[in-house]
């Protein structure tokens, strides 16, 4: 009585490549998360305004007293460009709070969007892997947290440029190596982020547990010096250590007391991926839907 | 929209008749089965009503039925492909709606078929704009779908399953919520899939009457188990131990009444408001004995009606049989209205409300 149907790869049977597939999938994904206005309105302000004010205020301090020379003595404000600022708007986007809360906040909708509203089963009963679904999330969600912190990046190569006057400014092998920084380093974190939500599939839990850890006791963490080699395990450090200048938030980077080899930090980010990816794909695998 | 047979002849073809099979399946919440050594047979082509009260255990077949949760013993075929071996192949050609439709509330309605159509593959991009049609959402699919009323939503869950342009459209308690109009146009939808489109329809319901307006077969579930299961007909009329009822208008009731109960084609006569109701020692041919009977007796017969039993009726009989396992014989059997005040006091104040639904 039973009916026998032939049993191609769903993929095939569907006309489909693989590459199609995962086209569609990110498209998809990436849909959800910038529709989400909520997510990209706060990921915008986060990641954008405290750049923008920095600028602002030290283009206002310099307008009202400039930096002036008397009796041996500095008075006023520099200019608000410059590598100061430069330097000040990598540690704000790459470093400490502001570019990993966005990295956090997008990965995390990434990792809990469609469980929380209920959609998550709709999806599986396409037949499409569990796997598949997963693993759609994290280009996605890196893709838009990279939007984000490019947009921010290219407003601190504006106020860098543009306010500078007579201040040295940043040459173009640091500006690409600095812009490859904060995209491996948020993309890091996004990733992350979104292993560690699909595996708890809570977004306030979520955001919470990884804002404390990245941004509240990875810092701590790293200043505990009796915790000797172990602190090389933490990810903000093993991330700052690759930038190409100090970021600050955890790992001090080129002027930092833990000075991490690249091939350990490396390693250390490796295993962060591997770990929380790894977590998020099981629980994604195994949950009741 | 491509007609679902033909896809089926020339993609998917399905040589036998079941489109799902269930041989033993049982799910177990630590000690409690939810549900319990379950034979099913969906026969391909028709609308299946899985009927039952809340909490016996529909939306828990269904989800095992989908891949979303694990059995804990036993086999399914869904058509005619083992799952979860197959699931990935058996879940292409189908469509469900598990519990209420659920949908990204902040995404237009085009949009959220968008998501699936990407999952479903290349094909369900095409059938997005005639779902939306379909089902009559053409021209507010580009709403946010937090302004939808739950109607809306109900019939956005529908589009949703024909992406997969679907053999089989597994719904669970699809009108919940809807508004009589609604219901109305829900079940013409149905029917029109089954008989025009060549979809086969798995319902899940605790409304009798739903079920019995739409499906043309229907297994009773019960506290995990399948009581029984059968075309409709079959199980309001003609199945095992069920009781031929007939109500005849006479024009001497008391001739009619003294003929029938000294005759051997009558098990019990009685008077009703309606008339006599009479029922039947035989099979529902045995009505015509009945006539010759009354007519040989001198009574003149002014009106002779076969009684239909319902669904409601049936699914007493079969529940009170597994709790005191002589339920045939308290079988109520007089009129609908009868089964509905048993079934209160079976079930307890709350259920069996006389809206032609279960209680849990």
């Amino acid at each position: 009585m039973s009916a026998v149907a032939s049993a191609q790869p769903v993929s095939a049977q569907r006309g489909d490549s693989a590459a199609a597939l995962a086209r569609r999938m990110f498209g998809a994904d990436l849909l959800k998360l910038r529709k989400k206005r909520s997510t990209l309105i706060w990921a915008l302000v986060i990641g954008l305004a405290p750049i923008v004010i920095m600028f602002a205020v030290k283009a206002i301090e310099h307008a009202v007293e400039p930096l002036s020379f008397s009796a041996g003595h500095v008075k006023g404000y520099g200019p608000a460009g410059g590598m100061d600022s430069f330097h000040m708007g990598l540690r704000l986007l790459g470093g400490l709070f502001f570019g990993p809360l966005v990295a956090i906040l997008i990965g995390v909708e990434a990792g809990t969007g469609d469980a929380s509203a209920g959609v998550f089963r709709d999806l599986v009963v396409t037949g499409r892997s569990r796997l598949a679904l997963f693993a759609s999330r994290v280009p996605a969600a890196i893709a838009l947290t990279w939007l984000v912190i490019v947009v921010g990046y290219l407003l601190i190569l504006l106020g860098t440029f543009v306010f500078a006057g007579n201040l040295a400014t940043p040459d173009g092998t640091l500006i690409l190596n600095t812009l490859g920084y904060l995209l491996l380093s948020s993309g890091v974190l996004c990733a992350v982020a979104v292993g560690f939500a699909s595996l708890t599939t809570s977004k306030p839990a979520s955001i919470i547990a990884l804002i404390a850890w990245q941004i509240i006791a990875t810092p701590i963490i790293v200043s505990i010096s009796s915790l000797g080699g172990a602190r090389d395990f933490a990810l903000g450090a093993a991330l700052a250590n690759l930038a190409p200048m100090s970021v600050g938030g955890g790992g001090r980077g080129h002027d930092s007391e833990l000075v991490i080899a690249a091939g350990t930090a490396v390693a250390v980010i490796a295993l962060w991926l591997v770990v929380f990816l790894g977590l998020g794909a099981w629980r994604t695998q195994q949950m009741d839907a | 929209m491509a007609s679902a047979k033909r896809l089926d002849e020339s993609i998917d073809p399905m040589n036998g008749e079941l489109i799902i099979e269930t041989d033993g399946l049982t799910k177990r919440f630590g000690q409690r089965a939810a549900i319990d050594s379950v034979d099913l047979r969906v026969p391909r082509g028709c609308a299946f009503g899985f009927l039952g009260p809340n909490g016996a255990g529909k939306t828990t077949m269904i989800r095992m039925l989908l891949g979303l949760t694990h059995a804990s013993a036993g086999s399914m075929r869904v058509l005619g492909h083992p799952v979860p071996a197959e699931r990935a192949v058996a879940l292409r050609r189908v469509g469900a709606i598990v519990e209420e439709p659920r949908f990204h509330p902040y995404l237009s309605g085009r949009e959220n078929l968008e998501i699936v159509a990407a999952a479903r593959g290349a094909d369900a991009y095409t059938r997005i704009s005639p779902a939306l049609a379909r089902v009559g959402l053409a021209e507010r699919a580009d709403e946010k779908v937090r302004r939808y009323s739950l109607g809306m939503r109900q019939r956005l869950g529908v589009a949703r399953c024909l992406l997969a342009d679907p053999l089989l459209l597994i719904l669970d308690e699809p009108t919940n919520g809807l508004d009589p109009g609604g219901i109305q146009e829900f079940r013409l939808m149905i029917r029109a899939m089954v008989e025009h489109e060549g979809r086969t329809v798995f319902l899940s319901s605790h409304l009798l009457d739903e079920v019995e307006k739409i499906c043309d077969a229907a297994a009773i579930v019960d506290r995990g188990k399948v009581v029984t299961q059968g075309p409709i007909a079959e199980l309001t009329g003609g199945g095992e131990g069920v009781r031929h009822e007939l109500i005849v208008g006479v024009d001497d009731v008391v001739d009619a009444l003294r003929a029938l109960s000294e005759s051997e084609l009558v098990d019990d006569v009685r008077r009703s408001d309606e008339g006599l109701r009479v029922v039947l020692a035989g099979e529902p041919e045995t009505a015509a004995a009945v006539n010759a009977a009354l007519v040989h007796a001198g009574v003149g017969v002014l009106r002779l009606e076969p009684v239909r039993q319902s669904l409601e009726q049936r699914f007493l009989e079969v529940t009170s049989r597994l709790e005191g396992g002589d339920g045939m014989d308290k079988a109520p059997t007089a009129s609908a209205s009868a089964g509905r005040d048993d079934a209160r006091a079976a079930s307890g104040a709350g259920n069996g409300s006389g809206d032609g639904s279960l209680g849990a």
